[in-house]
């Protein structure tokens, strides 16, 4: 699929087919597209513990499903994405071997003064890096455990994004639901098999939407004004109905939410997974 | 793949529209060729055709939950307890619910009791 359209189509979808399996090759090619995410000094926290619902025995998916009280989407949802964040790849120390392993490869410039020893120097003993590099000395060296757990989480949040859209990509239905409430973390952990020193962030719902895949339309937004700037805080970056016109015709904006028949949609679902239909 | 007579599968009507949805992805259409077959061992077992049990399913809402238990049942000697029986079942319900049938699309009865 062309990208805008899969960032147009992409849909915190919650309602899927129970009845449809998801290949496992999909379920691949999800992780091997997330493997690639951007990440600062290819740290790569990232973790997945990949649970296929029908795989597991009637005990441990009730628990898993009671952990998240018994959510619609994760009780319907195939396969069930767990993502960790791993701190212990965040560490000082990790940061140095990966970002040589960069340099190594080409990607960091030497020209711009990247090289083992000012690495290693800037990291262990705090020294002033060279014009031209960044400032890793005040950045990673002595950095905190727990800064380490954040800058874990928030790669791995980043590549939960690219997730999505991958899944999207792959003409399924996705949602990011809490792993479990934040009481039963460490029981998931266990159940999954997950070292203790790992943070959890999503678990990634992946099904066949029952519920037509566009799920009434795009969700509110606040205005794009308000959220960018040009220049400085509060001076909207301009917004040219030129350019929202060409993104439309992309597929990258679409009608807002909720579409006509949308509630009737919704009637309809619930009755056939037997909810009130509220 | 082909039904008792010899007569391929996919030429009866409500196996197309069930293969229809699968068939621009071809990852999906490999999947659906696997279920195919789940399917043609059903319908061996109920001795007739698909658009047969369709069209008699459709017709009368005692048959099509006939047909649902008659499926729950089939399965335990069809498929090891696991994921295995799971997507064997979970094919045939795909075939009827493609076909316009209602059967219960919850994955495991219990699943849903809970707030109750």
């Amino acid at each position: 699929m062309d990208f805008l359209q899969v960032v147009g189509d992409r849909r915190t979808i919650r309602w899927f087919k129970t009845w449809e399996q998801v290949p496992i090759e999909k379920i691949q090619r999800i992780l091997e597209a997330t493997r690639l995410s951007t990440c600062p000094g290819n740290l790569q926290p990232w973790r997945a513990v990949v649970v296929f619902r029908d795989e597991l025995d009637e005990a441990t998916r009730e628990e898993l499903l009671a952990v998240d009280n018994w959510q619609g989407g994760h009780t319907q949802a195939p396969v069930w994405i767990y993502w960790y964040a791993d701190p212990g790849v965040a560490r000082p120390e990790n940061f140095a071997a990966r970002t040589v392993e960069l340099v190594e490869v080409g990607a960091l410039p030497r020209a711009y003064g990247w090289n083992a020893d000012t690495i290693k120097a800037a990291i262990e003993e705090a020294v002033e890096t060279p014009e031209g590099m960044a400032s890793i000395q005040e950045l990673i060296h002595g950095l905190p455990e727990e800064i380490s757990v954040v800058v874990a989480m928030q790669e791995t949040v980043g590549a939960c994004g690219l997730a999505v859209l991958a899944a999207v990509n792959e003409g399924l239905g996705t949602a990011l639901n809490m792993i479990a409430r934040p009481s039963k973390h460490e029981r998931v952990k266990e159940i999954l098999g997950v070292p203790a020193r790992c943070a959890p962030v999503w678990c990634q719902l992946v099904g066949y939407p029952a519920e037509s895949p566009k799920a009434g339309g795009q969700r509110p937004r606040d205005p794009f004004g308000e959220l960018f700037f040009k220049g400085t805080w509060g001076t909207p970056f301009p917004r040219d109905d030129s350019v929202v016109d060409d993104l439309r015709a992309e597929g990258l904006l679409q009608d807002s939410a909720p579409g006509p028949s949308r509630f009737e949609e919704l009637k309809s679902l619930a009755r056939m997974y037997g909810y009130p239909e509220g | 793949m082909t039904d008792a007579n010899g007569r391929p599968l996919t030429d009866y009507s409500s196996v197309a529209s069930w293969m229809g949805s699968a068939t621009t992805d071809p990852i999906r259409a490999r999947l659906r060729r696997r279920e195919l077959v789940v399917l043609a061992d059903f319908c061996a077992h109920q001795q007739s055709d698909p658009d047969t049990i369709i069209a008699k399913a459709t017709a009368n809402r005692d048959a099509k939950n006939d047909y649902m238990r008659s499926l729950k049942e089939w399965v335990r000697t069809y498929a090891a307890e696991g994921r295995e029986r799971h997507e064997a079942e979970n094919a045939v319900r795909s075939f009827f619910i493609a076909n316009g049938m209602r059967v219960i699309a919850k994955p495991y009865s219990d699943v849903y009791h809970r707030a109750e």
